[in-house]
């Protein structure tokens, strides 16, 4: 949708963002209201959610002890260990149940790499920038503590967060290392699955914190996004054949996101994206800010937050094959 | 950096278990491997995951390697103080230690304070001053590690609003202690 530029300096002032985030958000989608619903709904904060740790507790009985303290959660039709707290009388993280480790809370977006990737029990498991641990622990829950968790951070704070939620959650297969997950390979380990929740300018984070509208810049995104590629061509090499990789970033930019997945597509034959079927998000893009891209890139998933009530993000699942497969 | 525990400090632990608990370390490395982090840090391991980085600990990647298992204890001046975690995997194996709370005294004890004689409504057997005890609360869920302030004979006399229990390490610490 091109918009004239008087539009666009009205939109840039009415909601406070730099004039070439508006400018880029209004190609973005394809009617004005939309991009009127997605700025709107950038100034709301998305639900909390919870999701339970049922390596610790069945979902019914948590429900049940959160339920008489007066919370009041709502269901997610496509997960049933998650839930949306509708109400809260008190803060979450001053339960009991909290530092018990029954639950975990995270936005509702935050649980599909996890759910996507699909790790087992006999699986090799690496979690490439893990801290602080959201996606590590519900990854550590669906392969029922068994397996090998590798969770790598740069970050010795953030690991020390990674830390204190593995033993919370009492998670047991996890094995932390610190460094640069671009060094990856130097541990000489071949993955059955991977999760890049890749580093990025936090687009998608506008909801949680309104001053992402003006903490990055064009040169910002450009330059996340050959982090995040650089990255997702480490994990392909330490990927097993048959193995699958799961990119996901909290950033709405198509840079971030869809261009460096076509990137990776056009120098590796044998990577395909796999369809993700879930009942939330929309289609990645094929055809972007004049750009056209492969098609099979539409098998990953974006979430909205005027359309999925989520902060903005982008979930890509990724196979390797063997060559000329 | 990780290394296996020390043959003292080990034995430390053991005496360390043995006095507080009346349980052997054996009891856990029948399970469990004993590792040391950054030369304080006492973590359990299970078997599995050990062998899968054992070789690391020999190589030049070990200074990477940060945390495997879980926090058990640690030591402070010497002295071996017990993880929350460590706390409620001896309450898994052991109750004699136990000490119910009423939900009041759980709430305060979540929040690093110590119990008065009200909040108790239970315990496993008449303790004497010094003694450790697992608190948990109606649920028998572990809540954390206190210590007795008096003997049972004082305590009957007590009031309510006395202290009966010094927290030691409770699991609001996982709240308290976030990075």
């Amino acid at each position: 949708m091109l918009l004239k530029k008087s539009q666009l300096d009205y939109l840039a002032k009415k909601y406070n963002y730099p004039l070439y985030m508006i400018d880029r958000f209004s190609k973005m989608f394809s009617t004005f209201n939309e991009l009127i619903d997605f700025l709107d709904a950038n100034e709301t904060p998305p639900p909390v959610a919870i999701r339970i740790n049922t390596l610790k507790i069945a979902p019914e009985e948590l429900i049940i002890r959160l339920s008489k303290k007066g919370f009041k959660l709502k269901d997610v039709p496509w997960i049933s260990y998650v839930k949306i707290i509708d109400y809260a009388p008190y803060s979450l993280s001053s339960l009991p149940e909290y530092l018990l480790g029954y639950f975990f809370i995270q936005d509702l977006a935050s649980v599909i790499p996890p759910m996507v990737l699909s790790p087992s029990e006999k699986d090799i498991v690496l979690d490439m920038c893990a801290a602080p641990g959201g996606k590590t622990t519900h990854l550590a829950q669906l392969m029922g503590n068994q397996g090998f968790l590798f969770a790598v951070d740069i970050s010795n704070k953030r690991i020390s967060a990674l830390k204190s939620n593995l033993a919370r959650m009492g998670i047991r297969n996890t094995i932390v290392f610190q460094f640069n997950a671009k060094n990856i390979h130097l541990l000489n380990i071949k993955f059955d699955k991977i999760l890049l929740d890749a580093p990025c300018t936090g687009e998608g984070l506008i909801r949680v914190d309104k001053s992402r509208k003006w903490k990055r810049s064009i040169r910002d995104i450009n330059f996340m996004s050959q982090i995040q590629y650089t990255l997702l061509e480490r994990a392909v090499s330490v990927l097993k054949t048959g193995g699958t990789i799961v990119y996901s970033t909290c950033s709405t930019t198509p840079e971030e996101n869809e261009f460096v997945i076509s990137k990776l597509l056009k120098n590796h034959g044998n990577i395909h994206v796999e369809p993700i079927e879930l009942p939330i998000g929309r289609r990645a893009y094929t055809s972007i800010f004049g750009k056209v891209l492969q098609k099979e890139i539409a098998g990953g998933i974006r979430l909205f937050p005027h359309t999925d009530n989520t902060i903005g993000f982008f979930v890509c699942k990724l196979k390797k094959v063997k060559h000329n497969a | 950096m990780l290394k296996e525990l020390p043959g003292d400090i080990k034995k430390q632990l053991d005496n360390f278990l043995t006095m507080r608990f009346n349980i052997h370390l054996n009891m856990f490395t029948k399970h469990y491997v004993l590792l040391l982090a950054n030369n304080r840090e006492i973590l359990f391991v299970e078997p599995r995951v050990y062998s899968k980085v054992k070789h690391y600990l020999r190589s030049r990647y070990r200074k990477k390697l940060k945390y495997i298992g879980f926090p058990f204890a640690h030591i402070i001046n010497k002295k071996i103080e017990l993880d929350i975690e460590g706390v409620c995997l001896i309450h898994s194996m052991n109750y004699e230690n136990e000490l119910i709370v009423n939900n009041e005294g759980e709430m305060l004890f979540l929040y690093g304070k110590d119990l008065f004689k009200k909040s108790i409504i239970g315990y496993a057997k008449h303790y004497r001053l010094g003694e450790y005890v697992i608190v948990v609360n109606r649920l028998r869920e572990c809540l954390g590690l206190g210590e007795v302030m008096m003997n049972y004979e004082e305590y009957k006399k007590a009031k309510d609003n006395d202290v009966i229990i010094r927290n030691l390490v409770d699991r609001g610490i996982y709240l308290r202690a976030k990075p």
